[in-house]
């Protein structure tokens, strides 16, 4: 859930300017490194330790805006920041989230066609494909665009064909 | 059900499963970020509308209630038992509603019109939005005919019409919902259909409610909506609505309804319980600040229709009970200022014996007198004129040997007719018993007769009329009119039954 404290700080990291691929680095670090969230959350450890961290680990660029949510005690919802952020460079550059999930994985031709049947639909220059597996389906896929779901699997025909011979 | 052969079942499953067409589907899904007290904050569902019904994956649905900018607050209408975190909510494009049918008659249901009586499935053929929007100005007629309760107290002095709101007031153990019952019970055969709602009430209580309405042939023309104290607070919230979907359903095919609301300051708790789990802001007694509204636009639906748009009729029985006598609490107020008048219980009066507790002095009802029998009107002229004047010389029974002959003539008939109007629970009296008894008692002729003996010989007169003027009865009954020849038999009958 992306909430209007984490678009402000999005807006803010944006409109810096930095370059995605450190932002990018930044959010891999943080991500699998759960200690150095630990310590960057700690209120007990004092704010110079912390800079001087921050300085060590990761780029100049970067370093004062994570310094900044360090003292605003917001360093816990960096990924909420981050899911915002992407969000904010899809947008900028005209593109479309989306999610596939299958049961067989589609070749790529089907995948360009997915894609280009996406633009078409919702406008946009690109689009930004998830892909994940999932044998739960049965047969078929599930995409989800944004708050949509367009369902095509066994599983979600089989659920809609239980409501149909119940009569819910 | 037992003459359906096993092989059709099975050939019929089978053919709607060939048949059946797979479709890619298209929904709108969000994710329940948190849950709690029934309430369910929801991500995602941007276009969800406010009302609209929710379906998790569970297949419990929920009304949507909030909408904030980035999530929604859905309250849920079954038990939150599977969901977690995460779990998918799909929108059904749909308001919430109950489904209605005229098998619905003789049923118990619950707040969302499923059966509980174990009595089988109702077959629905047509759906009503629990939440509708009360009908116009131009759609509305005067109420002008009257709705008989059978209480000869509330009958002669507050008269209740058919499309009106009348409340009923009072302490607990007052006989509020016996005044209900009884005018239930005297519905029988005047062409209404009454609707019971009962709102977070004990499911004993409403049990024998209903066996009541089942003993004397009430529940044929009945349906009772329940949602008990067990229930979830979003039912008890809906529970009023929905029955006043399914009386609007009858009222739109030109029938008279009439509706109790039992009652509505639980209702009223259940909607704050509601809203502060939604986290909307209390304000007084931590009621909502809409908590007007909640029964202002409940109660408006209650009309009478204009012949062209249908011509049926909601008549509302609210009931609220007050704490101690109290009617300046803030959800009594409310209801009275909504209402078109109110009988007001008193605990005083229900235990110095005087049943109905009806306080004639605070009592009213604002469009009842156009909505009076002209033979009831007639007859019950200087009633409470009669019973004002007692009230205001009663503090001085106890000087009654000093008192002069008038005094004491005021205060012996104030003593007859408050006995007049005492009524045992479950006898309500026709329309010409109520009359020859108001026309008898203004004559005073009742006066010689011992208060102890009055309710025998009240009994033995009408079996008297009934035996031998049976005329004067038919009169009554068919032209509604009292004319002074039939006052003047009437007076004459008694007189002779009193030789």
């Amino acid at each position: 859930m992306i909430t209007q404290r984490a678009l402000n700080y999005a807006k803010i990291l944006y409109s810096f300017g930095i370059k995605e691929e450190t932002v990018d680095q930044t959010k891999k670090l943080l991500q699998n490194c759960s200690e150095l969230t630990e310590v960057l959350e700690n209120p007990v450890i004092k704010k110079k330790e912390k800079d001087n961290v921050i300085d060590a680990l990761f780029d100049k660029e970067i370093a004062s805006f994570l310094k900044v949510l360090c003292d605003n005690k917001v360093i816990g919802i960096f990924s909420e920041i981050m899911d915002a952020y992407e969000e904010l460079v899809l947008e900028h550059k005209n593109m479309i989230k989306a999610k596939l999930i299958y049961t067989e994985k589609p070749e790529a031709d089907q995948l360009e066609q997915i894609k280009s049947m996406l633009c078409n639909k919702y406008n946009k220059k690109g689009v930004s494909l998830e892909l994940e597996e999932d044998a739960s389906l049965i047969g078929g896929y599930v995409l989800y665009v944004g708050n949509t779901e367009y369902n095509k699997s066994i599983k979600g025909a089989l659920s809609e064909m239980q409501k149909t011979l119940i009569g819910r | 059900m037992s003459n359906i052969n096993q092989n059709d079942i099975i050939s019929v499953l089978k053919s709607e499963i060939q048949d059946y067409e797979i479709k890619t589907t298209v929904k709108e899904t969000g994710s329940v970020i948190s849950i709690g007290d029934g309430i369910a904050t929801v991500y995602g569902l941007d276009n969800a509308m406010y009302g609209e019904l929710v379906e998790f994956e569970t297949g419990v649905r929920g009304i949507v209630q909030n909408l904030q900018a980035k999530t929604i607050g859905v309250v849920l209408l079954g038990s939150d038992y599977g969901l977690t975190e995460g779990s998918k909510v799909v929108r059904t494009n749909k308001r919430a509603g109950v489904p209605v049918s005229d098998k619905l008659i003789g049923r118990v249901v619950n707040a969302l019109g499923a059966p509980i009586d174990g009595k089988g499935a109702i077959e629905a053929t047509d759906f009503f939005p629990i939440e509708n929007e009360a009908p116009g100005v131009c759609t509305r007629k005067p109420v002008t005919v009257p709705l008989q309760t059978g209480i000869l107290s509330i009958d002669s002095m507050f008269p209740i019409g058919r499309g009106q709101r009348e409340l009923i007031i009072g302490d607990r153990q007052t006989g509020k919902t016996s005044i209900a019952m009884d005018t239930i019970l005297n519905q029988k055969g005047q062409n209404v259909i009454c609707i019971y709602v009962a709102i977070g009430q004990k499911a004993s209580t409403v049990a024998k409610i209903v066996n009541t309405m089942s003993k004397h042939g009430a529940l044929e023309y009945t349906i009772v909506v329940s949602s008990s104290a067990s229930d979830l607070a979003p039912l008890q919230y809906i529970a009023p609505y929905s029955g006043t979907a399914i009386a609007e359903f009858f009222m739109k095919q030109g029938k008279d309804v009439l509706i109790v609301y039992d009652d509505l300051s639980k209702h009223a708790v259940a909607y704050r319980t509601m809203s502060l789990l939604l986290e909307r802001s209390p304000g007084r007694e931590a009621y909502p600040g809409d908590v007007f509204y909640l029964h202002s636009r409940l109660l408006e639906r209650s009309c009478r229709l204009e012949e062209e748009f249908g011509g049926g009729s909601i008549t509302a029985l609210p009931i609220i009970e007050t704490l101690a006598g109290d009617v300046s609490a803030y959800i009594p107020t409310n209801v009275i200022s909504i209402t078109d008048g109110q009988i007001f219980l008193e605990s005083e009066l229900f235990f110095a014996g005087i049943r109905p507790a009806v306080n004639v002095g605070l009592s009213v009802s604002r469009v009842g007198g156009a909505a009076q029998t002209k033979a009831m009107k007639k007859a019950a002229g200087s009633l409470r004129i009669d019973l004002a004047q007692y009230r205001e010389m009663e503090v001085f029974t106890q000087f009654s040997s000093d008192l002069d002959k008038t005094t004491k003539d005021l205060l012996d008939h104030g003593n007859h007719l408050i006995e007049l109007l005492k009524q045992p629970l479950s006898k309500p009296l026709a329309l010409h018993e109520q009359v020859i008894i108001l026309v008898v008692a203004n004559n005073k002729l009742f006066n010689d007769v011992a208060i102890k003996e009055m309710k025998a010989f009240r009994s033995d007169l009408m079996d008297y009329y009934r035996a031998k003027y049976s005329n004067i009865i038919e009169e009554i009954e068919t032209k509604k009119v009292l004319t002074d020849e039939l006052i003047e038999q009437i007076v004459k009958a008694a007189k002779e039954f009193k030789k």
